[in-house]
């Protein structure tokens, strides 16, 4: 910025215009510079998903790195995720039954209703997000501590790509236990869902389990829901963890962002996916 | 090293769980039964929500499902000749095919009131035969609450629009049945006793109506004479038909035999000659009248007893004396000879 000499008359003309950028962004800018950021947040994020793919198939394979992944985002979330969907599916049909009541005291359909809820929606997306607050933040504060720690500058020096090397594994592990989970804490959910039905109105077990309602195209969808819950958990936490700078207060951001992130994806992705069961298996 | 043999073990523990649970629900929804079922066809207007997949129950017992809805679009089909929109195929459990028979009845209904749309069968009349494997049969449609609704809203809006339109009508109308309706119960009131009077008048003649009726019945309906004269007709009628030609035949020869016998008295003289016999033959009538007047009043005459004949015939005093004459005559003969 210059300055004027004291002596000298001051004239809006000799001042320097201010730099555009220390002057703090107008709304239109703050707007554009945000849409931005998002543009370049979804190619990179685009970009890691698909090297991760890409290393899926044609990358080394580091022993044991997959079965410990497993384990740890696996056999390490049944007891989580069986005390919150267990909880979910009492509070579930506890409140459907409440609903019922009020419009016609009959319980015969609730079963099979919640049934159809659960299997299309309801035990993946719930599931996929109890996972992204444990699984996602873990990873992307593992990451982010490595990045922050220069080791995955390290690996990079070793020629190992830090995706092939840490995401990789974990996103094979995610895809095929967020699957198992979902199922198990499925299964969970609809038999305290049923537990409660009985006690809280008397609907005996054989009218709650009712799959007249299950069709082909509600287990198409929940399963691709699996599915692509189970890609975008590490997908998106990884590209967090991989983005983290700064020290330690980087990492924690990391893990915040990992954990918002991967429930936004989750339920975007729930969204474009229910559209299309809908649109392909009707009714 | 044996720590990643538990890992492994767990994991695999736990992804075989998982795909158990995952594999027994695809096989429960899919259906799997270990029971032999067979097929029927059921056609349908309009199958309201029954949905592929849906049970079938006899008597509230499920006994199979619906295994396919398929839509024919009104097709004519070349089996049962009808015209079908949607037919659902059934798979019914082997054990119960003796249970539904030919007149069973197949209708779509929901379990409680917003309960699972199935389809239930009435067995039908054990005396009826069994209903064959993969047969087609006609179902009975739900009732169409929606259709019912719109038609009874639009009868209420219409009814209700009358009656806002035309509030003035209606009241002139009602005032009016009031008055009309006062009138005839005063007017019942005061005649009671010629109304009922007259009820039994018609009582009587509907009686005797009948009685009437059973009568010309008797002796014009189920009379063995109409039968008979009926028949006496038709046998007259059928020789008629028989015997005309032939009447036919004579009667053109007589007619023909007048026109020569015409022909033959048509002059002048014949003429002449006829009139004078007619006069003759009038002549001779008159005559003869006159002769038979006579004979009846000799006739007369002699009923009355007069003259020698009269007496000899009516007085009966003659004929006693007669006939003791001639009994005397048989017992003494020298009479004839010897008077007393």
């Amino acid at each position: 910025m210059a300055t004027t000499s004291p002596g000298q008359a001051s004239h809006p003309a000799d001042v320097d215009p201010v730099p555009e950028a220390h002057a703090p962004p107008g709304p239109v800018a703050a707007l554009g510079g945000s849409a931005i950021d998002l543009f370049l947040g979804g190619k990179e994020l685009l970009s890691v998903f698909i090297r991760t793919l890409y290393y899926s198939v044609r990358g080394k394979r580091e022993k044991g790195a997959f079965t410990t992944q497993m384990y740890e985002i696996g056999n390490k979330s049944v007891f989580f995720l069986s005390i919150t969907m267990g909880f979910i599916g009492m509070i579930l049909v506890y409140q459907s039954g409440l609903q019922a009541k009020r419009v016609v005291p009959d319980y015969t359909m609730l079963g099979a209703t919640y049934l159809e809820l659960l299997v299309r929606d309801f035990a993946a997306s719930i599931g996929a997000l109890m996972l992204a607050t444990r699984v996602g933040a873990g990873i992307a504060a593992e990451i982010g501590s490595m990045v922050v720690t220069e080791q995955v500058d390290a690996l990079r020096m070793c020629a190992a790509d830090p995706i092939d090397f840490l995401i990789v594994p974990r996103f094979k592990a995610s895809v095929i236990m967020t699957t198992v989970l979902i199922v198990w804490a499925g299964t969970v959910a609809y038999l305290t869902g049923a537990a409660t039905a009985y006690v809280a109105f008397d609907v005996a077990p054989q009218t709650f389990f009712n799959m007249a309602l299950i069709d082909v195209g509600d287990v198409s969808v929940g399963l691709a829901k699996c599915l692509a819950y189970g890609a975008a958990i590490p997908v998106v936490s990884g590209y967090c963890g991989l983005s983290t700078f700064g020290g330690s207060e980087g990492v924690g951001w990391a893990t915040t962002r990992a954990v918002v992130n991967t429930s936004l994806t989750i339920i975007i992705l729930n969204f474009f996916i229910s559209t299309a069961g809908f649109l392909i298996f009707p009714g | 090293m044996a720590q990643e043999k538990s890992i492994e073990v767990k994991v695999g523990i736990l992804i075989l769980v998982s795909l158990g649970i995952l594999g027994a629900f695809i096989l429960i929804m899919s259906g799997l039964s270990l029971e032999k079922t067979y097929t029927v066809n059921v056609d349908f207007d309009n199958p309201g929500g029954l949905q592929s997949g849906a049970p079938v129950r006899i008597a509230g017992v499920k006994m199979g499902k619906v295994e396919e809805l398929q839509f024919l679009g009104g097709k004519v089909d070349p089996v049962t000749k009808r015209r079908t929109l949607v037919r659902a195929k059934l798979a019914i459990q082997t054990r119960a095919k003796d249970t539904i028979h030919e007149d069973a009845a197949f209708y779509v209904t929901t379990q409680g009131v917003l309960g699972e749309q199935f389809l239930a069968i009435e067995p039908g009349s054990i005396d009826k035969p069994v209903l064959a494997e993969n047969a087609t049969v006609r179902g009975i449609d739900p009732p169409r609450l929606d259709l019912f609704l719109a038609k009874a809203f639009e009868l209420l809006d219409t009814a209700l629009n009358g009656i806002r339109n035309n509030r003035e009508l209606i009241s002139d109308i009602a005032q009016n049945t009031a008055g009309l309706l006062k009138g005839l119960n005063i007017l019942v009131n005061e005649n009671r006793e010629r109304l009922n009077r007259t009820i039994v008048n018609i009582e009587t003649l509907s009686v005797e109506a009948n009685q009437l009726t059973k009568g010309a019945r008797l002796q014009y309906v189920d009379n063995p004479k109409i039968a008979h004269t009926i028949d006496n007709v038709d046998k007259i009628s059928t020789d008629l038909q028989r015997d005309s030609g032939p009447l036919l035949k004579d009667a053109k020869e007589a007619m023909a035999n007048i026109n020569r016998a015409s022909a033959a008295v048509g002059s002048p003289e014949e003429q002449e000659k006829l009139k004078k016999l007619l006069a003759e033959i009038a002549q001779l009538a008159t005559r003869a009248n006159a002769t038979a007047a006579d004979a009846q009043a000799i006739v007369a005459h002699v009923k009355t007893g007069k003259g020698t004949v009269g007496a000899l015939v009516m007085d009966e005093a003659v004929y006693d004396d007669v006939q003791e004459m001639v009994r005397d005559l048989k017992h003494n003969p020298w009479k004839f000879l010897w008077r007393e």
